[in-house]
This record gives C-alpha cells, structure tokens and sequence, in this order.
C-alpha cells in the first residue's frame, strides 16, 4: 500500500534521475553561477564585493533551475503526453509539482554550495551562523516564487515557447532585479520595475544577512515576495485550468 | 443501472464550442470483454475515451469505471491505458518508469514479473530515448499493465508502427485477452479490431451506429467482395443487379454484391476489357463501410 | 528504487545545509573588536626609529595596535602598496595663534610644540589626552617666555611678564605652571645690541627654578658664547643654532657632556641671511596647494635685511658637526616668521637638516621620535602599538629623497582622517547684504542672520572693554540709535573697544556685491574713531578708515574700498571702534547704510 509520502519521494526520486541525466541543462544551471560569482565577486573586485555578490548570486543560482526546470519541464512533459498519463494514473496532482519543487530544492543546494564556498574561502566572506542560515533559507525560498512562474510558464506556453519565455524571465528577473549590478546604478524608471520582481526583493532580504543591508525594511520585501509567490501560484493555477481543455 | 459493467457510460455527450464530438453515448462492458471501438477520424472515439479516462468530463452524461465516476482516485486505480501521441520521459530506463508507476498503485504487479510477461527484458534497463517506436509502445503497454487494472485502454496501440512492430504489441494484447482482461481498444486498423475484439464498436458522427460481436457486425455484409479494374463508372456499377455497395479501391473498384455469379455476368457483359478480377468472403473493413457509407444508404 | 535516491538526495542536500552553516568562516570575534578602525595593508612603516617591511598598519579608535589586531568588519581598508607610514611630524618650534594649528596638520603636523603663545591659547587643549575627531595638531608649549623688560619676547603686543632679578624666578615659574606651560623657555641674549637680555645670574635662577618646579627648561639664544654659558647653566636645549661662529671643540664637548639638544630652525635663519627659501615652498604644488591666503602671504615674506650673526653656512656647518657628535637634533620650523609657513616649513627644514648631514632617516627622527623624548610627548613620534595614531602615509622615495615627504598621501589624527581641502575658503555664494544695517528704532536691530555686539581687545588679552545698548533719541529725530560704551585701557598693542557688526555665524562669509560706500549718523566724546572692515582674508591688520566725531549727530559717508577682489564676496564684518589712546568713550550710532555710490564732497 503506498502513501502520498512513498508517491512523493518515489516521484522526487524519478525527477532527480532525469535531471542529473541531462548534463545540457546540469552543467550551465550550476556551473554558470558560480562562474559568473568568480569573474565578478573575487576576480573583477578583488574581493571586494565578494559578500553582496553572494547574496545576489546567491538568488541568481537558484532562479536558473526553478525557472527553467518548471518552465521548460513542464512543457515539454505536458506538449509530449506524459501529463495525460499521470492524470490518468492514480497519482495525486501535487505530487507531480510536489517533486518536482523537491528535486528543484536539492538542485538548488547543489548550485548554491559551490557559490558558498568560494565565498568563504576564495571572497574572504565571513558571517555569524545565523546569517548564513538566513542567507541559505533565503535563497532556498526563491525556489518557490520561481518554480511557480515557471509553472505557469510550462502550462501556458509550448514546449518551444516555453523555453524561449524562460529565458526571457530568467535574464529580466537577473538584470533588472539586481542581481548582477545593483539597481543604484540604474535610471530611475528600471529601479521603479526592480520593484515589481521578486528577484530584486529576495535579493534585498538575502542583503540583510550581510553587511551591506541597502535598507532595514526586511519586512517589506518579505511580505512583497509572499504577495508575489501567492499571484504567480494564482497564475500557475490559472494555466493549468486553460490547457485542461 | 448495469452495475455489474466494467465500465457503464450513460448518455455521454461532449461539445466544443457547437461542435458535438460526443453526441449522447450509452456504452456498458462487461468483463473479460475485449471492445473494439471503431470509426473513423473525427468520429468521437478519442473524446469519449478522453471522458472514460477522466482526462475531460463531459457536457452531459456520465460514465463509471467499477461504479466509481470516472476520474475519481478509485476508477484511476482500476484502470490501466495506453494513449495515443502520448510519450515517457526519455531519460529513464522501462524499469524505472513501472516501478515509480508501481508506486501509485494499491497492488501493482510484480515489476520482473511484469517485465517477463510483456518480453521486454532485452530493453528494459535502456533509457526510453534510445528505443524504436515498437519498443516504446510495447513499454507504454507494460506501464498500462503495472497496476494489475482491471479495465486496461489501448488508443490506437499500434498506429505508426510497422507490420513487424504492430505483431509484437498483438502478441502482448493477445496475451493478455488470453489471461481474461478486460480491454477497451480503439482503432481504426480493421485487421486490428479483427484479430483481438470480440465486440465491435461503430462510432460515426458522435453517436454509435453498430455494436455487436465481431463475427455478427462482419455477417452483417452478406454475399463477396468483387475487385476488379473496369471502364464502368461508380454510378453504372451501383444500378448492376445484386450490388449493395460499391467502392474505389486503387485504381479500380471493389463491389459487395449479395449475388457475386449475378453481378459477375452482368460486369463481364458491360465491359469486356474487365481485368484483375477477384471474388472473396467480404472483410471487417467491408462491413464497417456497409454501415456507415452513405453510397450504400443513398442506394438502400 | 526512486525513493531510495529521493531519500539520500534530501539527506545529503540537508546535511551540506547543515554543513556549510557549521563549517561556513565566522567572522572574527566581532563581540570583542570593534570600534572606529583603519587599516592600511602591504604600508612600509617607521615606526619613529626604523623603518620595518611592508606590512599591515592598525589603527582603533584613535590608537596604533599591533599589525596582527584582529580586525572588526566595520573596517576602514586603505591599500598602503609604495607608500610609508611616518608617526606624525612634530614640529619642535613653532608661535601659534589663530589657525596656526589648523594649518600645521594638513602638512602632516600633528604635534606643535610652541615656543612663546598667548596662555589663551591654550584654552582648547582637551585633545591632548582625548581621542576625538580634530582638524588641529595637539598644542604643547612654553606659553610666556622669561626675558627682561623691553627684551626679546615683548616686541609682539602679547601682554609678557619680565623678570628683573633672580629671586623674581621662583614666582615667576609658578606662574607659568599654572597657567599651563608645559616647559619653560627663556630668552637669553648676552650683550645684543637690539634688546636687553635677562642676565646671567637671573637666567640661572630661571633654569634652577624650572627643574626644581619639573620643568623641561630651553633657551633662545643668538651666539656662540649665549650657549657656552647657558649649558654651563644646565639648559636641556637651544631653540635655535648658534649661527654667528663655527662650533669651538670646547662647546662641542660640553654639550655632549650634558646632553643638551638642539632645534636649529634652519628655515628661519636661511631667510634672515638673505637665502629665502620661502618662495620654493609656494612654487611647489605638492605643498601650495594646500596653502591659505595667509600662509602665502607669510612665506612671501622677509626679514628685510640680513642681520649679523645669522650665518646659514656657519649654522648648517653646526648642526653637522653636532649630529655627528651624536648631539640630538630636533626639527623646528620657527613658523609663522617671514618666509614660513606652518607645516609646509617643517618639509623644508627636513630638507636642510639633511643637507647639513643628516640622512633622510635621521631627519625624519628628528621631527618624530627624537622629539618626543626630548619633550616627553608620550605616544606620540612613533608607531609602536599603542600610541597615538597620527600618522602620516607618504611616497616610499621618503627615505632615499627627504622631499618625497611633501608628496604626502594622506593624514590621519587620532585615526580620524584629515580633509585637506579646507586651505581655500569656500567659494560661498556671498549671501547678499541688504543696504540698512541698523536703524535702531526698536532695538538693537539688524538684517537676519546678522548681529551687532561689543567688541574689544579683551578677545586679544588686552584690558579694553566694551558695551552695546539701544537709546532713545536718534539722529534726525528717529525713535532710537545704538548706543556703545567704551573703555581703552593700556595691555594690548593696538588697544580698540566699540562695536561690531557681522554674520551669526563667522564661517559664513557674506558678499559686498555692488555697495561701493557706507554712511551712518554719529555723535559721541569729540575724537577721531575708526571704522574697520573684516574678511576671511584679513591677516594682520585690517583696513581701516578713521573718521572724526563731535558731540552733535552728523553724518559720516566713507567708501569700502579696504576691501578688494576676492575680499568683497568674504566680508565677515565691521567694527566701528574709539581711538587708541585709554579713556572713557561713548559714542551713539544711527542709519548704518550701505551705499551703491559715494559722491565725492
């Protein structure tokens, strides 16, 4: 007799199995952020923006597999039938999206430890155990708002689409959510949109575990990020009826 | 009610829009019935399937797998289906696909036993990405078999495969029509109907026009099969005594006639440039189109 | 099978969390260092006697720690790479008034000991044991210098205590200890022709005195002979070289004897023999730049004429021959005498030390350590953990050129960094003046943002006094008019009392614009009274119009033309003031107006 739990770690177990098999998405989903974090966190500043970089690196690591993996996953799985099959199986729903955000979560520890560590060793980035605690459950909970944009993304959109509509989210949600530069150096107009992303709001709160907090409005950002998770699972939810004919 | 139906559909209609795909259903199977659901594209047979499985509910109507409404948890869990145009993830091996499948189940089968049944051993442990379409569907059809169903769907189980791979999925269906399963089959291969249902279904336009056991749908179409290439139009054919229906076949005609020695004279008489000819017992396919064809009803 | 690889996937991903949490660097003990902290790494530092390889230079809230400190996150990091860390210069002779201070420490400064200032100068010296932020070098000094009535010393209008005998030496040292001298210097000049000297008897009195009181006791002295007889005294130093003769052996070898040291002040007798070096500093933009309009116009000054006695051969040959005696040299730039500059003049005097023979080494000692131990400056003159952290990061050439030090990178005082832009007065707006400056028909009234006050040579240490007052009764009939009250009585130079107009706040300058002339109404005790004008320029004496005055209202109109270019957009004030001759003054004021036009009459 199999439980939601057994259904759920079995499907988590078929997910981590596919992904590590697929070494074109694997290899730049981890490999280009902590490649990005040493060109511009260690080398280009000679350390010096080492600890922010980590923060919003951080964020940028984890966006890339959520994103991706929901957007252009669930597309394809779904344009190829294999949604259909499940449907018609007996296997709850939300183990599917369930698995799916689990595999993402052990993706994303892999991808973050690599930035980790060659922040503590290579930036000189040292912080009280609480706060990298807090940076580490901070970046694991922007898998969330983003697996369910990628979610609406993979629902809405075909396979093809889907992928070219993933990138799109992936590099505004980085660039104008400053997490390659920080918005200061933009116009006002694009700081005004960092305001609309998550991407720029995880950022902030992942800055309030280091040194360099732009503001103490923690809160805010915090409660923006659960406006914004709630309305892209509204979207998800919404797209999933759509293609449910 | 038949509660004693595998599976009982009641007045199932769906529309799209102002299409009407489904136009009012009423199917009950028995089990260890093997159904053959018949007609041509655009007939309905999918979308009713689609309401059977629970992948769409209909307008109107409702259908029960076991006495459960279709889709709920229960009728999922007694049913297993192979679907058509549908796909498994490619970077896992048949293994691991029924035994994460084996999961959902309350009592699935036995993976290596499963394996064994449906031959598929010698691929079992390759990646799905590297199999030909034979194996991929004789795959698909152990999946449909992992949870021990007790109704089993097959959507056109061998479209697209050739001669070769079709046989060793028949020999899988076989297999399991030979151990007492229920199977709801649609196609629009004849010889597919023919060589595994025991009842036919004929849908036409959304609604079923002919149901009844393969040998009585095939003993509907009376008299032979005449094929032959002739200079006589369709429309002189159909006028020539004892012809029920007539049909372009290549590049010539094929004529059920219910009096083959009748018709034969009076072809001979008509054209005496008349050539390959031949006479034989009319097939599934013949009667299939006595049923729906509209020559036919136009002539009757 | 997959939730197998499920389960020790989420345990492995879980223990990495909790293994980079535990193994991820902490910083460093943050409860236990913190605080205002600079660190300057791969800086060369001399630590005041030697200079170490290139290291990490620490500096917390205000003093120098030891280079492995550990180092708080809220760190200041500056990257010392081809420069060296100097402890901050002290200047071993210097007269200091008004921004004297100010000016010292952006030259890299941080240390003055005077050689003869106003004890009122001494008012604002809670920097000296502190550690707060401060534009000013810490002030240690002599305050009142022991000379003979009319001698050396009381030429400058500072109010001078003399002595006559000596058994006026007990009293006398008691006073300057507690007026908060820190050492005491007399003048001894034996047979001058210019000044009275104490003689030798009272100066030995002086001397016995200072070191039975705890004093350090220096000298000025002008020749040869003054030194012969004060090491035979017991003097500790000489303020300057001797300059009129080569050294004898004999004093040579009594000095050594009784370990006198010596500040030569070399700059000063380069100008006075006619050798100016004044100029070079102004021509040299590592050092002008950083000048005031003062500073510049003091270094553009001389002397006049050489005066005898003052040979810069004779004096430079001296200090060679003292430093390779093994006398201690100290560096002392004499400033602010004509042709110097405080701060800038102290490079200049590191320079001729080492052209007399020392190396850049030992002339960089002489302006930082060796001073310190003469004086007893404690932690100050050296980098050693612990001490002051007045530092100055220079050109790494320092050592091998001695006028690299001017090439200077930046100052920290107390571990406070020092803006150096503030020689130039900021260029303000000149907030305009409206025309009425007082009508005084209500009360004392003036523009917003101005007053009018008292003023008197009682801010200079004179005995001159002061009052403002509204009366009714103006000129012309008007309701009111401001009414002074004045006393001048002798002890400042150049006595005054009267009243004063300006700015609330003396930092903000206002403009002149296009006011060409003032007029006012004024009756008073008949005499001629004057009107001067003040900016943020104004060195020394400021223009002046004199204007007489009778007992009935008239009306003055004079012109503003004391103020000229850069001037007129600085105009901090006016004063308009009773004559110096002591007396009772009372003068009444009205319609203070300033004019577009002065038409000639």
């Amino acid at each position: 007799m199999s439980t939601g739990t057994d259904i759920l770690l079995a499907e988590t177990g078929a997910e981590l199995r596919k992904t590590i098999r697929a070494p074109e998405f694997v290899i730049p989903t981890l490999a280009l952020p902590v490649c990005f974090y040493l060109l511009f966190g260690i080398m280009l500043s000679r350390g010096g923006a080492a600890e922010t970089l980590l923060a919003t690196y951080g964020v940028f690591a984890v966006m890339g597999p959520a994103i991706f993996g929901f957007g252009a996953g669930v597309a394809t799985e779904r344009e190829r039938g294999w949604l259909d099959i499940k449907r018609v199986s007996p296997a709850p729903a939300w183990s599917y999206i369930g698995a799916k955000l689990l595999a993402t979560l052990v993706f994303a520890v892999f991808a973050l430890l690599p930035i980790y560590v060659a922040a503590a060793t290579l930036g000189g980035v040292a912080l009280e155990q609480s706060a990298w605690l807090g940076l580490l459950m901070t970046h694991l909970l922007a898998v969330f708002p983003f697996s369910l944009l990628g979610l609406a993304l993979g629902f809405r959109f075909g396979a093809n689409a889907a992928i070219a509509m993933s990138n799109l989210c992936f590099l505004s949600l980085a660039v104008l959510g400053g997490l390659w530069f920080p918005i200061a150096l933009f116009p006002s107009v694009m700081q005004g949109v960092a305001y609309g992303l998550p991407s720029f709001h995880l950022a902030e709160v992942a800055l309030s575990f280091t040194r360099y907090a732009t503001d103490k409005g923690t809160g805010d950002h915090l409660a923006m990020i659960t406006i914004m998770t709630v309305v892209l699972g509204g979207l998800a939810y919404l797209a999933w009826q759509r293609q449910r004919t | 009610m038949n509660t004693s139906a595998v599976l009982h559909a009641q007045g199932v209609e769906k529309t799209f829009g102002t299409t009407r795909a489904v136009a009012g259903v009423d199917l009950s199977i028995q089990k260890g019935e093997v159904c053959a659901l018949l007609g041509e594209n655009g007939a309905g047979k999918t979308t009713f399937i689609q309401c059977a499985l629970g992948l769409t509910r209909p307008t109107a109507g409702r259908v029960q797998v076991l006495g459960q409404p279709a889709g709920s948890r229960s009728a999922r869990g007694a049913i297993g289906a192979m679907l058509q145009d549908s796909d498994l993830p490619e970077l896992m091996t048949a293994r691991e696909h029924l035994s994460l499948f084996a999961t959902y189940y309350s009592r699935p089968a036995d993976i290596a036993t499963l394996i064994g049944d449906t031959g598929i051993e010698a691929f079992a442990d390759t990646r799905y990405k590297k199999l030909s379409g034979g194996q991929k569907r004789r795959v698909q059809f152990a999946l449909a078999l992992v949870g021990n169903p007790d109704l089993l769907f097959l959507d056109e189980p061998t479209t697209g495969l050739d001669q070769a791979a079709s046989r060793a999925v028949w020999n899988n269906v076989r297999a399991m029509v030979d151990r007492g399963k229920t199977i709801l089959l649609t196609t629009h291969y004849l010889e597919e109907a023919d060589a595994l249902a025991d009842r036919i279904v004929v849908m036409q336009k959304g609604g079923i026009v002919a149901d009844g056991p393969t040998d009585d749908i095939r003993g509907r179409v009376g008299g032979a099969l005449i094929s032959c290439q002739t200079s006589l139009l369709q429309s002189q054919v159909i006028s020539i005594p004892g012809v029920r229906s007539v049909q372009e076949k290549g590049r010539g005609l094929a004529i059920v006639s219910e009096d083959a020695a009748l018709t034969l004279r009076h072809l001979l008489d008509r054209d005496r440039q008349l050539s390959d000819l031949t006479v034989q017992k009319p097939g599934l396919s013949e009667a299939i189109d006595s049923l729906t064809d509209t020559t036919t009803q136009e002539a009757a | 099978m997959h939730a197998k690889t499920a389960l020790g996937a989420l345990a492995v991903s879980v223990a990495l969390i909790v293994a980079l949490v535990i193994l991820l660097p902490e910083p460093e003990v943050v409860e236990t260092v913190s605080g205002r902290t600079t660190v300057v790494n791969n800086v060369r530092i001399f630590d005041g006697s030697s200079l170490l390889t290139a290291g990490r230079l620490v500096m917390r809230d205000g003093k120098v720690l030891a280079s492995d400190a550990a180092i708080p996150s809220t760190a200041v990091v500056v990257d010392g790479t081809g420069l060296i860390a100097l402890p901050g210069l002290i200047d071993a002779h210097t007269h200091t008034y008004g921004r004297a201070r100010r000016d010292a420490l952006r030259f890299g400064v941080t240390t003055m000991v005077d050689m003869f200032t106003s004890p009122l100068q001494f008012q604002d010296r809670d920097d000296r044991a502190g550690f707060a932020e401060t534009n000013e070098a810490a002030l240690f000094s002599a305050g009142i210098l022991a000379t003979a009535e009319g001698g050396h010393g009381t030429q400058f209008g500072v109010p001078v205590e003399t002595l006559a005998k000596p058994s006026d030496a007990a009293q006398w040292v008691a006073d300057r200890k507690a007026e908060g001298s820190d050492f005491i210097k007399l003048v001894y000049m034996s047979g001058n022709p210019m000044f009275p000297s104490l003689d030798l008897a009272t100066t030995t009195a002086v001397i016995d005195e200072a070191k039975a009181q705890g004093l350090l006791v220096v000298a000025h002295i002008a020749r040869h002979s003054d030194a012969f007889d004060l090491v035979e005294a017991g003097i500790d130093g000489f303020v300057h070289v001797f300059a009129d003769r080569e050294i004898s052996d004999d004093l040579l070898q009594k000095m050594i004897d009784r370990d006198v040291f010596v500040i030569p002040t070399l700059a000063v007798i380069a100008m006075i023999d006619g050798k100016g070096p004044g100029l070079s500093v102004l021509d040299d933009p590592r050092l002008s730049e950083y000048l005031t309009p003062s500073q510049r116009s003091g270094l553009a000054g001389s002397f006049g004429r050489p005066i005898p006695g003052f040979v810069l051969k004779n004096a430079m040959h001296n200090v060679g021959v003292l430093h390779a005696a093994g006398v201690r040299i100290l560096a002392g730039s004499d400033a602010p005498n004509p042709g110097t500059a405080h701060g800038a003049t102290l490079h200049q005097e590191l320079e001729l030390l080492v052209e007399s023979g020392l190396t850049p080494l030992e002339a960089l000692q002489s302006a930082t350590a060796s001073v310190a131990d003469s004086f007893n400056l404690d932690g100050r003159g050296n980098l050693l953990p612990g001490s002051r952290a007045d530092v100055v990061l220079v050109g790494s050439d320092s050592l091998g050129d001695i006028h690299e030090t001017r090439r200077i990178h930046s100052i920290y005082r107390n571990g406070y960094r020092v803006d150096r832009d503030t020689a130039t007065p900021v260029a303000s707006e000149g907030v305009g003046l409206p025309a009425v400056l007082g009508r005084f028909e209500e009360g004392i009234s003036a523009p917003e943002g101005f007053t009018w006050q008292p003023t008197s040579d009682e801010m200079m240490g004179g005995a001159s006094a002061a009052s403002v007052d509204h009366i009714r009764g103006g000129a012309d009939g008007t309701i009111g008019a401001l009414v002074v009250d004045a006393t001048i009585k002798p002890g400042f130079p150049f006595p005054w009392a009267g009243a004063f107009f300006g700015g609330n706040d003396p930092a903000n300058a206002a403009s002149l614009g296009d006011y060409q002339g003032i007029s006012f109404d004024i009756r008073g005790t008949p005499s001629t009274y004057r009107m001067m004008l003040f900016s943020t320029e104004t060195v020394g004496a400021p223009p002046t119009e004199e204007f007489s005055v009778t007992s009935d209202w008239q009306r003055v109109t004079l012109p503003l033309d004391g103020l000229t270019g850069s001037q007129r957009d600085q105009f901090v004030g006016l004063a308009f003031v009773t004559p110096m001759t002591p007396g009772q003054y009372q003068f009444l004021i009205d319609n203070v107006t300033l004019l577009e036009t002065v038409t000639g009459d």
